[in-house]
């Protein structure tokens, strides 16, 4: 069977291109017009002067955690697994909702008291670190970690670039790279947030259009669920996966926490009363966007019943695939437009969250400690650390493809094991230390590492769960030992009241 | 039950998501 068939192609005729050159006017438009605000200081520049609309933050904190997986990845994962993909999603959905209502306000208001401007300025402050050495730790994970995540979501452009436009990888990845750093470098965290907003429209109107189009052009619902079970029964039960692969599904959550390219959302809202409207909204658009992603990919199934009919015989192909298909050139060029979204959104916040870390956490508070430096110093210093580590993402994305593959594949897991835990013992546990977050960080990033590299270990359940579960106890236990900070009544003080 | 399970979670999970938004984000309204 598989040797008859012949795999679509798929490509963007000039209605598509011009979609898409239209969006990226618009992307970059925006980071022109952002460009003054963002030059005011280093606040405005890494979190929007906390100036940011409730609207904004909970489209922003979604999409940022949303990157081309959700498009690619999670479509995919429908297409060979059924409805038992949605695990996948339900688990990140819970986590953000709950982390919008409870966490979010208290590291809000922490951080406006004690202006906080990055995730290591608020552990920094929170367990008295004077020489440094719980901040420098934090820098090191973070941009260790967001360097790579970058440099993947640029190989992940490249490669959209070229499945669309015909281009070679490398130039998509330079293309890629040029656009995100125009917008970024110019706008800062206003010009990331605003586009991010737009972004997470374009994405959720692809979403929903695509399966409903799809769906209706296959005679309906009850036409897609028969033949999704005349081709494996599977295909329509929800719960046809293990138990391991469940709580691994649902543990994918358990990341959002720990990735400071959402939390400086979190930090950025105006009014952090406002963090509730967030919470709906942003949640509204989760479901919505994975709910969307889940039905493209069943839909897809139908369609393609043989993998061998997609592109490369690769299921991350179907969704330009199906859009090309079903919808006019014209739609179909903002599917396109919404995988770079997908791809950009993610990149942009990161790419900002490590520029945080060397300017801020090493420059500001590390060389310069106890220095007043002039803020319009610290922004054109800040671009110029943008614009290197995009040259660094870009080099890394290149030349080393293969580091890229394993720091991509640990950013989620190894950030969420390491951060997570200990974020939410240092806003909700009184008795959390210094040290027993050093040991919690230290505890996280290793397990996960080790669990990934076990077969035996690996094949039981996605490594972040037990990295996560063992992170907070190592930072439970060693904080027992030791002694908390000896102002954490009035530091608890500023996360229930604030300023 | 296989009709249900599949209608469940791909329609049903997701209005009591949302609806589980708005309560818990009604009820700390409440509470400030």
């Amino acid at each position: 069977m598989q040797e008859t068939l012949t795999p679509a192609a798929i490509s963007a005729d000039p209605y598509a291109v011009a979609a898409f050159i239209g969006y990226l006017i618009l992307i970059v438009g925006i980071g022109v017009w952002a460009a003054r605000f963002s030059s005011a200081g280093v606040s405005e520049f890494f979190v929007g002067g906390r100036r940011m609309h409730r609207f904004v933050v909970a489209l922003s904190a979604v999409v940022s955690g949303r990157s081309a997986w959700l498009l690619l990845g999670v479509t995919g994962m429908a297409y060979a697994m059924g409805p038992s993909a949605t695990w996948a999603v339900v688990g990140y959905i819970v986590a953000e909702l709950l982390l919008f209502l409870y966490y979010a306000p208290r590291l809000r208001r922490f951080s406006g008291r004690y202006d906080c401007i990055t995730v290591p300025d608020f552990f920094a402050v929170r367990f008295g670190d004077e020489k440094g050495g719980l901040r420098a730790l934090l820098a090191f994970v973070i941009l260790v970690f967001m360097v790579g995540y970058v440099a993947g979501q640029f190989v992940g452009g490249g490669k959209a670039f070229s499945a669309g436009f015909g281009m070679s990888p490398t130039q998509g990845v330079l293309l890629t790279a040029g656009i995100v750093l125009v917008y970024t470098v110019l706008g800062g965290f206003l010009a990331v947030s605003v586009t991010d907003m737009i972004q997470a429209c374009f994405m959720i109107f692809a979403l929903v259009l695509l399966p409903i189009i799809a769906i209706s052009d296959l005679g309906g619902l009850h036409i897609l669920t028969a033949q999704l079970l005349s081709l494996d029964p599977g295909l329509v039960d929800p719960f046809a996966l293990s138990v391991g692969a469940g709580i691994g599904f649902l543990g994918i959550g358990l990341g959002s926490p720990g990735n400071p390219h959402i939390l400086a959302r979190y930090m950025s809202i105006d009014d952090p009363q406002q963090l509730r409207f967030s919470a709906v909204v942003g949640t509204i658009w989760n479901v919505v966007m994975s709910w969307g992603a889940v039905w493209v990919g069943l839909a897809g199934r139908a369609y393609f019943p043989d993998v061998a009919a997609l592109p490369g015989a690769d299921t991350e192909s179907l969704y330009p695939l199906l859009a090309q298909q079903h919808l006019h050139p014209l739609l179909f060029g903002v599917v396109l437009a919404s995988i770079f979204a997908a791809i950009m959104s993610t990149a942009d916040s990161q790419l900002l969250v490590a520029a945080s870390a060397v300017v801020r956490d090493v420059y500001e508070k590390g060389f310069h400690r106890g220095e007043s430096l002039p803020q319009r110093r610290l922004v054109t210093l800040s671009r110029v650390v943008v614009t290197a580590l995009v040259a660094l993402a870009v080099g890394v994305g290149l030349m080393a493809d293969q580091l890229v593959f394993w720091i991509v594949l640990f950013a989620w897991a190894g950030l969420g094991a390491a951060l997570g835990p200990t974020s939410i013992l240092a806003l909700f546990w009184r008795r959390a230390t210094r040290a027993g977050v050093m040991a919690g960080l230290v505890t996280g990033t290793a397990t996960t590492i080790v669990w990934y590299f076990v077969p035996a270990l690996k094949s039981r359940m996605y490594e972040l769960v037990p990295a996560f579960l063992l992170a907070l106890l190592v930072t439970w236990l060693v904080s027992r030992l030791t002694n908390p900070p000896s102002d954490t009544d009035e530091l608890f003080d500023a996360m229930r009241r604030g300023q | 039950m296989s009709a249900l399970a599949f209608y469940g979670v791909l329609f049903a999970l997701p209005v009591g998501i949302i609806a589980m938004a708005l309560a818990l984000a009604a009820t700390q309204r409440s509470k400030d």
